[in-house]
């Protein structure tokens, strides 16, 4: 891995032609260094010899099946993986995140949206930002002493609240599918954690949102997951 | 006698009549050859034997009757009390202009009857018609014996000699008090009498009793036959005369009775059969009626094949009973319908035989019907014969049909067309405005002078990104609209709650709703539902997008639930113009966009967001808020 002063590397597997001069253009001018390809065997090879530190992956790629790619790459490598895909494609989306992408961005997107999900990445991979204070608007989180704070005045929270809080910050900024969410608090897949799930969830949010029915910091990725907002 | 007139071509209608005369194929023939190819209907009177006609003029009827059915012409049946005024009838309704006669013979005319009394007659009252007589010789005709056997059973026989011989053993020991006169005339009311209720021959078997009784115990001298008073022997013979004379009329009165009720339960019968057709309104329809039918009266059971849509041949697809189709059966009904085969009984297998008839319409041949019957007890020949003509109301109920479909088809094509068109446009024009801005937005960005401006240039880019949302909408929304049309659609069900859904589409509407005032408010006691969460969240992303879309700036929109025992419901509301009544109902349907709305939009974003809803075994419907503003609620069914 790179030192930190060095420009990140990124490596772009799309077979879109124009995505990739557009994309190439807005992370050169963001300070990445960028590397492409249009297919998913190149894609493979250039993350071995590139050593990217975020790989952008398109799911549809002309040769082979970009869940393929991706399962391969998981073999060797843990350069976090941003699936770039299109709508509808929800259950290609959750398989992905499942089997080891990092996130996913739905396709139009804007390129601000897109440099934020890049640096929530790298910090993930990087593991720079395991500061004990986690602070989102009027939100703070103490992940030592275990105080949450909403406009500074404290909110108790149940200690499964607590967990699942503490779960979406340290992957702040990542979309956590439900799978993963269960796997980590309950420690396995039952059906009925999901629903358990979505019931502590708007609990969670009732305590800590402002305007519970408008979540602004636990926001729900419609058949994926939730998403905790990262500014 | 034959006369021959100049016809003008057009307009030719010709009727042959046909009634229980053998070798009418022959007739039949002839008749068809004097048609005009093209420019002649033609018609054929079949003329049915009534009850007193004995089984072999049926059977031959029966046989006739088929054969005309295959000749292609129109069929018309008729019962032979009064020939002439029917068939003047038929030549008058129909605008017959040429009358083709060929042995005709119904099963009793009137003196032994002849074609050419009936000829003489039909002239007379219709002199503007060409009737033409086509003698068909060396056939030798089949008498039919049974005609001539009058019915009156033995029954009849001995009841008038029992009554007779009371008569007679009352009488006799009062004959010296009453006198043999009075007895005379006691014998002459019980002739008249009985002349009500016996046949002819009873009658007249009564009278020669009487004859012989009365002069043998009664006119003096007693024992003897001889009579001396002249007044006895017309008395004798006034007894025979009203035996002879009342006894004959009875007869035909009685048998004219019996024509009218086997026409009154034919037409009886012919009429629920032809409500039942008339009540039928698809072509499965018809022949479920058909079956039903069949089996009520007949005891049949039936099934159809009809002419494919666009050729001459008989298409494979079969209406009503299929366990009677196999390859053999259907080409041989695929025969009849050709009529390369006179249709006749077959026997399908040891429980049922099968008859096929040609469903022949004015326009053309419609199909086959075969008509199926329990092997060895087919349809009686009185039946049959109805059997016919029903036959004939299938076949324009069947032609009726078809045209309703061929009508429907015709303009579900000219609708899509039309849909079609409105696609076009509305697509192309929502297409092409986005695409335009951009490519000028573009040059724009590359006029350095233009450019040059940092106030131009956001405007620009501004400019750019509205074009490319609202291509992408579209994109989306047509796309939305193809999964759905292709059945495609798949849901993925999972509880979810009301706030998280309406959440989501908040935040994804954030920037859009900036110039509204949005108010939410689900309570927290709605129960989740099992919906599909992105699908759903498209459905109402479409209708908000609807409100905020369709109301001026500033306007209030909320976004509410409740919920009751069984569902749930989403309204979304806004305090805008609402929507003309006319326009409410129309508010779903695809590419429908209420009549001067401002551009933008293709009509499509309501009619997704009701399918999908639907999708969940929802409903959507729209209002117009008494206080103003358009109000569309989802309701969902509680799974959960």
């Amino acid at each position: 891995m790179d030192s930190g002063s060095a420009k990140p590397r990124i490596l772009i597997i799309d077979d879109e032609m124009q995505i990739r001069r557009l994309l190439r253009i807005t992370l050169e001018a963001n300070g990445y260094l960028v590397a492409e390809t249009d297919n998913g065997k190149n894609g493979t090879l250039m993350a071995a010899m590139e050593h990217p530190d975020v790989i952008l992956l398109d799911l549809g790629l002309p040769d082979t099946d970009g869940l393929q790619v991706l399962e391969r790459l998981r073999e060797w490598s843990t350069a976090p993986v941003i699936i770039l895909s299109v709508r509808d494609e929800e259950k290609t989306m959750i398989r992905a995140l499942d089997s080891g992408a990092d996130d996913y961005i739905t396709k139009p997107f804007n390129t601000g949206e897109l440099l934020a999900r890049i640096r929530v990445a790298i910090r993930h991979a990087m593991r720079t930002d395991e500061s004990p204070i986690f602070t989102m608007g009027n939100l703070s989180v103490d992940l030592t002493s275990r105080i949450v704070k909403v406009n500074n005045e404290e909110v108790r929270l149940t200690a499964l609240e607590y967990n699942l809080l503490s779960l979406m910050i340290r992957n702040a900024g990542k979309v956590l599918t439900h799978a993963f969410i269960i796997k980590a608090i309950w420690g396995n897949a039952y059906a009925d954690n999901a629903q358990t799930l979505r019931v502590h969830m708007a609990q969670l949010r009732r305590k800590i949102e402002e305007n519970p029915s408008i979540p602004e910091i636990l926001i729900t990725e419609p058949g994926v997951g939730y998403r905790l907002v990262q500014d | 006698m034959k006369q021959n007139r100049n016809i003008s071509p057009d307009g030719d209608r010709l009727m042959a009549v046909i009634g229980c005369e053998p070798s009418v194929d022959h007739f039949l023939q002839k008749a068809a050859q004097s048609l005009h190819p093209g420019k002649s209907e033609w018609f054929i009177a079949c003329i049915e034997p009534g009850m007193g006609a004995g089984h072999i003029s049926r059977k031959q009827f029966n046989e006739n009757l088929t054969l005309a059915l295959l000749s292609g012409a129109r069929v018309i049946h008729l019962l032979d009390s009064d020939i002439v005024g029917a068939l003047s009838n038929l030549i008058s309704k129909y605008g017959i202009n040429r009358l083709v006669i060929g042995n005709f013979k119904p099963a009793k005319l009137p003196f032994g009857g002849s074609a050419g009394l009936l000829i003489r007659q039909l002239q007379k009252c219709n002199p503007e018609i060409a009737i033409i007589r086509i003698n068909m010789k060396n056939e030798s005709e089949k008498i039919d014996t049974a005609r001539f056997s009058v019915s009156t059973g033995i029954k009849e026989y001995l009841l008038a000699v029992a009554a007779v011989v009371a008569t007679t053993a009352v009488c006799f020991p009062l004959r010296d008090m009453i006198g043999y006169q009075t007895v005379g005339l006691i014998f002459l009311i019980l002739t008249a009498i009985l002349s009500l209720i016996l046949g002819r021959g009873a009658v007249i078997l009564t009278a020669i009793m009487n004859f012989g009784i009365w002069n043998f115990f009664f006119i003096p001298p007693l024992f003897t036959f001889h009579i001396d008073n002249i007044h006895d022997i017309i008395m004798l013979f006034a007894n025979l005369a009203v035996a002879i004379t009342g006894g004959s009329l009875i007869t035909r009165l009685r048998r004219n009775q019996a024509d009218l009720e086997l026409s009154r339960s034919n037409i009886t019968l012919l009429y629920s059969l032809l409500e039942s057709l008339n009540n039928a309104n698809s072509i499965r329809d018809v022949v479920a009626k058909v079956r039903s039918e069949l089996e009520r009266h007949f005891n049949a059971d039936a099934i159809v094949y009809l002419r494919e849509k666009n050729g001459d041949s008989l298409e494979n697809k079969v209406f009503g009973n299929s366990e009677y189709h196999n390859n053999e059966e259907f080409e041989y009904a695929c025969s009849v319908f050709a009529l390369k085969e006179k249709p006749v009984v077959r026997m399908l297998n040891e429980r049922t035989s099968i008859q096929y008839f040609p469903l022949s319409a004015q326009s053309g041949p419609v199909g086959v019907i075969g008509i199926a019957t329990e092997t060895g007890k087919g349809v009686s020949d009185d039946k049959l014969i109805f059997l016919k003509s029903f036959v004939t109301q299938i076949t324009s109920a069947l032609e009726r049909e078809i045209s309703i479909d061929k009508a429907k088809e015709n303009q579900v094509y000219q609708e899509s067309q039309k849909l079609f068109q409105t696609v076009l446009n509305s697509v192309s024009h929502e297409l092409r405005t986005p695409v335009s801005v951009i490519s000028s937005a573009v040059s724009n960005l590359l006029d350095e002078k233009t450019a040059a401006d940092p106030e131009n240039r956001k405007t620009i880019c501004a400019d750019l990104e509205t074009s490319a949302r609202r291509l992408n909408q579209l994109i989306e929304n047509i796309l939305d609209m193809s999964k759905i049309d292709s059945g495609y659609l798949s849901l993925d069900l999972k509880p979810c709650d009301i706030s998280d859904l309406v959440g989501v589409v908040m935040n994804h509407m954030k920037e859009d709703l900036q110039d509204h005032v949005t108010r939410v408010n689900v309570p927290d006691t709605i129960p989740a539902v099992s919906i599909d969460m992105n699908w759903m969240k498209q459905a109402i992303l479409n209708i908000l997008r609807n409100a905020v879309t369709y109301t001026p700036a500033g306007s209030g929109i909320l976004i509410s639930a409740k919920a009751d025992n069984l569902s749930v419901t989403i309204e979304i509301e806004d305090n805008g113009p609402g929507v003309p009544g006319s326009s409410l109902v129309h508010l779903f349907d695809k590419f429908y966009r209420v009549p001067g709305s401002k551009s933008g939009g293709t009509g499509l974003g309501l009619t997704i967001a009701k399918a999908l809803i639907e999708a969940h075994n929802g409903k959507i419907n729209a209002e117009n808020r008494p206080q103003g503003g358009l109000l569309v609620s989802i309701t969902l069914p509680k799974t959960v």
